[in-house]
């Protein structure tokens, strides 16, 4: 199991032993940021195990991909980047295999403030909404891409990003008065 | 009442409407609550979702990421980014903790150093980092020690189109111009159109110094969705098999994963897992590979119709496997329906070579067309290879000609092997001629990608000798003494080979000019590949002339033309920084480039394919000069120290290992990438900077004699 280390080892510190093939170092990285991985995976793919999946990649391909990481901003920040990106080619594969799922995390620990059943219900508004529209909004309001960038990474103009963004809302809008 | 429209509503949220479009939501807001809640939605739903869904994994998937990494899995994220990127490895710089503990010790100048060479990485990124073909893409090099101060740098490229790399290799192109702004280089090319993959390194415009960064800037076309182009993966793994057949398995792998229907992504993640694998491991890895072989197979078979291409794709897969009831199956597809389709001719040559038997050249001879397609074309490579085995020297002269005409930079080849035929002399000194004249008409196009001009010219060089040795015997043979000996003059004058010097020296001695031998053999002597035991052989050939005094007076006149010969290729740079690396074992071990005894460190890595061949014979020069009393310092990747003593035990090396693990070895010593010998004076400068083993004892021993001699100026100042 894995424990956090009495003295909490800098960040770029780790960020060099992971660099260098340390597991531990790994390890710490992981505890601290696989629940923001795990969240911008799961906004994009709807299910735990693709999630999941998605977190596996992430860290095992971490040591190598830190070699190309400029510490221009927080890791977190650029993990997140990179968990949005690797969910969206599994995504891509998921729409060849045809499968659409979107499960709940009924088991999750309790964050501060909400309660499970706010929790739920919040999962539920982002299962109402088309894949399409989800991932922008997801994209742009979570993760803070422009449209630009986002058509850039769905291979769609930025006006149909702008486009799916507002649709999105309005379609919450009704779910969340029906 | 009418409400404001979604976009409106989310403007007025986030905050981006005029002053004028505000006032008249906030006015329609205080009068609806339906429009109040989703203007609070829009600005908390993000925020709560966020918290809702940033959860813990499952305790398991710790276990499996700590699993596949120590098993050694790799993944390759896409962390290219519409921003620019950095291709490259960055070091960390300056890391504080250790400036402090430095600081305490009072060794302020060695955190001077420090912080120096945290200037001398370079750097290349390009903008968009996913490039479509034909794209135009912007360049920011940073300098790093190597380049740093000029005006304007040259970008140039090694080209992979979809077709692949053809028999001469991909060409290398000029793209273009670097200008410096402020602390950066900058530039613009367009990506060209017909290629998928591209390498880079940036120069200075003599070319006397290259900033490849071990080829690992490097850039695929990609599709407009962002994802590289499958010919872009493969022409990447092809590219990167011979240098990291690690990059090359995780290329592969991500050619599976993008397009899993690709068979071709996994015949080529086949070749890297093979090539990565342990004995053990392989077993399990064909076994995987043959299942999917049966899949694909399966697939194929329950489709209605099916192409040439697909099951040609198929059929390489069988072929690779080895599994010839598969390949069997397929290949009688081929044959029988499409019999005249491109792919169905690329494997029946591939079968003629690879089968058995006297008819195969003939065989290929109905096959081929003077002026035929891509495959037709490749029909005279595989003639020569036949050829060349068979001992048919007829063959190999037709067909090296048709080859040549297709790629005439393969005369090389021709004249070389065609020179070893006794039978054909005449027409392969006709070959070596057309060879010599190729290599003097060979311009800067032909210059590797790595290579500065003053080491282009001596490979250049090396082949000159090569040719005019072969072709000065040639004559001796055929009676025309005196063309002989002038041919083997230029040989001589041309490079410092051992085996051109005793080819010249037979010649002398035939026509019985001891004297003129007796210099020759000398050096010979001088070379230090040469074993003791030569001295009593060329005394043999000298008899009368021999005399103790006058040899050892000439074999020293050798060592003297040697080490200057040698010092022509020699640089002259600072270590920058300290050489500071850390045992397998665990501990740091700093080494001071200054030295009592000239040192040479070797950066290998066992996933580098021309690295790991070098590894035998390093394992024979390390001892041999740490005999001499040179010290020898290798350097490798990181990796677990467990599975690098048993890749050193299996292979019986026994020279001292460190790892780098924060470059810093690498950036003080400039090195950029493997295999990379580099040799330092006494007085802790670098000396040489290669590539091959060979000239390693040549190069120790002319620095162990002449370290104190003064540095010829002209090196030095071209050199900076």
């Amino acid at each position: 199991m894995l424990r956090l280390s009495p003295s909490v080892p800098a960040e770029d510190e780790l960020v060099r032993d992971v660099r260098g093939g340390s597991l531990n170092a790994l390890g710490t990285l992981y505890q601290r940021h696989s629940p923001a991985v795990f969240g911008a995976a799961y906004r994009i793919l709807g299910t735990r195990p693709d999630a999941e999946d998605v977190v596996q990649d992430v860290f095992v391909g971490l040591p190598r991909a830190l070699a190309g990481y400029q510490e221009r901003g927080r890791l977190e920040a650029w993990l997140r980047r990179v968990a949005v990106r690797t969910a969206l080619m599994r995504l891509r594969g998921r729409a060849r295999r045809r499968e659409d799922a979107f499960d709940d995390l009924p088991e999750l620990a309790s964050p501060d403030g909400e309660s499970a059943l706010d929790r739920l219900a919040l999962q539920r508004r982002l299962r109402l909404l088309p894949e399409k529209l989800r991932i922008v909004l997801v994209l742009k309001e979570i993760e803070g891409y422009s449209h630009d960038e986002i058509g850039a990474l769905l291979g769609v103009s930025a006006g149909t990003s702008a486009v799916r963004l507002f649709r999105a809302w309005k379609h919450l809008r009704s779910g969340a008065a029906s | 009442m009418i409400h404001p429209s979604t976009s409106r509503l989310h403007g007025y949220a986030a905050g981006t409407l005029n002053n004028a479009a505000r006032a008249g939501v906030a006015a329609h807001l205080e009068r609806c609550a339906d429009c109040r809640r989703a203007v609070a939605d829009m600005r908390e739903f993000p925020a709560a979702l966020t918290r809702a869904t940033d959860a813990a994994p499952s305790p398991a998937a710790w276990d499996a990421i700590a699993a596949r990494v120590s098993a050694g899995d790799a993944v390759l994220l896409p962390v290219a980014s519409t921003e620019a990127v950095p291709v490259t490895r960055r070091t960390p710089w300056l890391r504080i903790a250790a400036g402090v503990l430095l600081l305490l010790a009072g060794a302020a100048a060695a955190i001077r150093s420090t912080r120096e060479a945290a200037a001398e990485a370079s750097e290349l990124s390009f903008s968009p980092a996913t490039p479509v073909a034909g794209g135009d893409v912007g360049v920011v090099y940073r300098a790093g020690a190597l380049l740093a101060g000029a005006d304007s740098l040259v970008l140039r490229a090694r080209l992979l189109t979809a077709a692949g790399r053809g028999m001469a290799g991909a060409p290398t192109v000029r793209l273009g111009t670097l200008r410096r702004d402020g602390s950066e280089y900058r530039g613009r090319f367009a990506f060209p159109d017909s290629a998928v993959y591209a390498v880079f390194a940036v120069e200075n415009g003599g070319a006397s110094r290259v900033d490849h960064n071990g080829e690992q800037w490097d850039l695929m076309a990609h599709d407009r969705a962002g994802r590289p182009l499958p010919d872009a993966l493969l022409q990447r793994v092809d590219d990167v098999q011979s240098r990291d057949t690690r990059l090359m398995e995780q290329t592969a792998r991500r050619m599976t994963e993008l397009y899993p229907e690709r068979v071709d992504g996994w015949m080529w993640l086949f070749h890297a897992q093979t090539a990565n694998a342990t004995r053990e491991r392989a077993d399990s890895v064909t076994r995987e590979h043959r299942a999917r072989l049966q899949a694909f197979s399966a697939r194929l078979r329950a489709r209605s119709a099916r192409t040439a291409e697909e099951v040609s794709g198929v059929l390489w897969y069988a072929d690779a496997l080895d599994d010839s009831a598969a390949a069997h199956e397929w290949r009688d597809w081929m044959y029988r329906n499409a019999p005249l389709d491109v792919t169905s001719r690329r494997h029946r040559v591939f079968q003629v070579v690879r089968g058995r038997g006297p008819e195969r050249l003939a065989e290929l001879e109905r096959m081929w067309e003077p002026s035929g397609d891509a495959v037709a074309a490749q029909v005279p490579f595989s003639g020569f290879q036949l050829a060349a085995a068979a001992g048919d020297d007829e063959a190999l002269l037709r067909w090296g000609d048709r080859m040549v005409r297709i790629e005439p930079r393969f005369i090389a080849v021709l004249a070389r092997m065609s020179m070893t035929r006794p039978a054909i002399r005449p027409a392969a000194m006709e070959r070596t001629r057309l060879a010599l004249r190729d290599l003097d008409a060979g311009g800067d196009d032909r210059r590797p990608l790595t290579a500065t001009r003053a080491e282009h010219e001596r490979s250049s060089d090396g082949a000159r000798g090569l040719f005019l040795g072969l072709l000065g015997r040639a004559l001796a043979e055929t009676g025309s003494t005196r063309a002989a000996l002038d041919t083997l003059s230029r040989a001589v004058a041309a490079t410092w080979d051992p085996a051109v010097f005793r080819g010249a020296a037979q010649v002398r001695l035939q026509v019985g000019d001891t004297a003129g031998a007796l210099p020759l053999l000398a050096r010979v002597a001088a070379d230090p590949s040469t074993g003791a035991g030569f001295a009593d052989s060329a005394r043999a050939m000298l008899g009368a002339r021999y005399d103790r005094a006058g040899w050892a007076r000439e074999v020293a006149a050798g060592h003297g033309e040697m080490r200057a010969r040698v010092m022509r290729s020699a640089v002259n740079l600072p270590v920058r920084g300290e050489i500071r690396l850390q045992r397998p074992g665990g501990g740091e071990q700093t080494f001071s480039a200054r030295s009592d005894s000239v040192t040479v460190v070797a950066f290998w890595s066992r996933w580098c394919m021309p690295s790991k061949q070098d590894l035998p014979e390093l394992q024979q020069i390390a001892a041999e000069l740490r005999r001499r009393g040179v010290r020898v310092i290798t350097v490798t990747h990181d990796e677990p120290p467990a599975a690098l003593r048993e890749f050193l035990a299996s292979n019986g090396l026994t020279f001292p290992v460190f790892f780098d693990p924060d470059n810093a070895a690498r950036r003080a010593l400039q090195n950029q990438g493997t295999p990379n010998y580099i040799v330092l004076d006494r007085t802790g400068r670098i000396r040489f900077h290669t590539y091959g083993t060979e000239d390693l004892l040549a190069q120790a021993d002319a620095l162990r004699d002449g370290a104190d001699a003064p540095v010829d100026a002209a090196v030095t100042n071209a050199d900076r």
